[in-house]
């Protein structure tokens, strides 16, 4: 359902993915993560040889 | 393509996090599908694995194309080399993809066999949300809706209030909201507005749901709706109400309306339908938010009872389904809050802390393999 944002008093302050990831940046900080484990659970990291795959086709 | 020309797409799949187990997400068809997006919404889906203690990570996928300007014969061929090209990084034990935006039933059962001619047996469990006939599990199309009443139930609980004297607002009426709208009524609550793409309507003393949702499928429209007033979707949100739940699209609830919305309990049956922003001003208010890692995590839970049916062989009548359902997302919901309690955080926050605790604590376990 697309057409729910027309109205002007909806801005896109925000991309909802930025405001996940601030609530996670905000979350592991309270929770004092690891610096090196907040690096691998912020973005997909290869592990394993298959972390990330696209395709032409 | 149907007129004998070659045509290439771009198609991705991310695969976030495995710590818990394998990859799950769902697999979108869109003009604007981004890298970027699909990262970010393949970690989106780990915390709501986590949040639910389900044993998945996260991933998504997409392909960058219009499904509406294409036949089912080419959207079948699509499906079935995206599914070749990924032969090797998808399966039950490594990543089990499902339906997302503009793919469903059909497009699953296409991947299962794709999957099963290379393996050269049938493989069900390679993907969740295809047909009940096909392996799939009863009670998946109601899911995410039937997870969204079981967590404002058990709001309602915590807040004291009584179903019968409980107005709720639904904006969306597809397979979250519309389905969260019946069994509300169902269940004895006051559905007093609901929308759908075009706008809403409103009646303060109660809609007659299964009247409602039958005019709509008539007329593919809410839009002169008898027994109810025309509102916005924007308006809709700002109705005097105990229970709101966005349930169609992201960005809804914004630094600009926050200050105005009257509920006390938010459920967010849409991914992202409140800003960050946003979160700042309900917490001053008070209103009670059920996060939607939490809310709409449904979906992905009866995701999970059909990948465990396929494995075992076995599958379970449909009140069997909804009971485990409930299991869950009760005692998700219930970990949240106690969390939320005991740190003194918001549930959103909390819902978050827990996840990442969840994922840090088995990636710990489990070390790193350098």
């Amino acid at each position: 359902m697309q057409a729910l944002v027309d109205d002007t008093r909806v801005m896109r302050e925000e991309n909802p993915f930025e405001s996940m990831m601030s609530r996670f940046d905000h979350a592991a900080q309270l929770l004092k993560l690891d610096p090196d484990l907040y690096k691998v659970l912020r973005v997909p990291k290869p592990r394993n040889n298959h972390l990330h795959s696209g395709f032409h086709g | 393509m149907d007129n004998g020309h070659i045509e290439v797409y771009t198609g991705y799949r991310v695969q976030h996090n495995f710590a818990r187990g394998p990859a799950k997400g769902g697999i979108r068809y869109a003009p604007d599908v981004t890298l970027d997006e699909v990262r970010a919404l393949a970690a989106w889906m780990t915390w709501k694995c986590a949040v639910v203690n389900i044993p998945f990570g996260g991933a998504k996928g997409g392909i960058i194309c219009d499904p509406a300007q294409m036949s089912k014969g080419e959207l079948e061929k699509l499906t079935r080399r995206y599914t070749a090209e990924l032969i090797d990084f998808i399966g039950p034990e490594r990543d089990v993809p499902a339906p997302d935006m503009n793919t469903n039933e059909q497009t699953m059962a296409w991947i299962m066999d794709t999957y099963s001619m290379h393996a050269r047996h049938t493989v069900t469990a390679v993907v969740t949300g295809k047909p009940v006939d096909l392996s799939g599990s009863k009670g998946r199309i109601e899911a995410t809706g039937r997870g969204l009443l079981i967590v404002v139930e058990e709001a309602v609980k915590k807040l004291g209030l009584k179903p019968s004297n409980t107005r709720v607002v639904v904006q969306g009426s597809g397979n979250v909201g519309g389905v969260a709208a019946k069994l509300m009524h169902q269940t004895g609550y006051k559905v007093i507005a609901l929308s759908d793409i075009y706008g809403g309507i409103h009646n303060p003393n109660g809609l007659d749901i299964p009247d409602v949702m039958a005019y709509l499928e008539k007329h593919r429209t809410l839009e002169k709706y008898p027994n109810a007033e025309a509102v916005s979707n924007m308006d809709l949100l700002e109705l005097d109400c105990e229970v709101l739940l966005p349930a169609a699209t992201e960005n809804q609830i914004t630094s600009q309306n926050a200050n105005k919305i009257k509920c006390r309990i938010l459920a967010e049956g849409a991914n992202g339908p409140t800003t960050a922003a946003a979160d700042d001003i309900l917490e001053r208010k008070g209103v009670f938010v059920i996060p939607d890692i939490l809310a709409n995590a449904g979906g992905v839970t009866c995701s999970y009872f059909e990948w465990v049916q396929d494995r075992m062989g076995y599958f379970w009548k449909e009140d069997v389904v909804n009971e485990r359902l409930k299991d869950i997302m009760v005692e998700s919901f219930n970990d949240v809050v106690k969390y939320a309690e005991t740190h003194g955080v918001n549930n959103r926050i909390a819902a978050y802390m827990l996840a990442i605790d969840r994922v840090a604590y088995v990636t710990r376990l489990r070390g790193i393999y350098a």
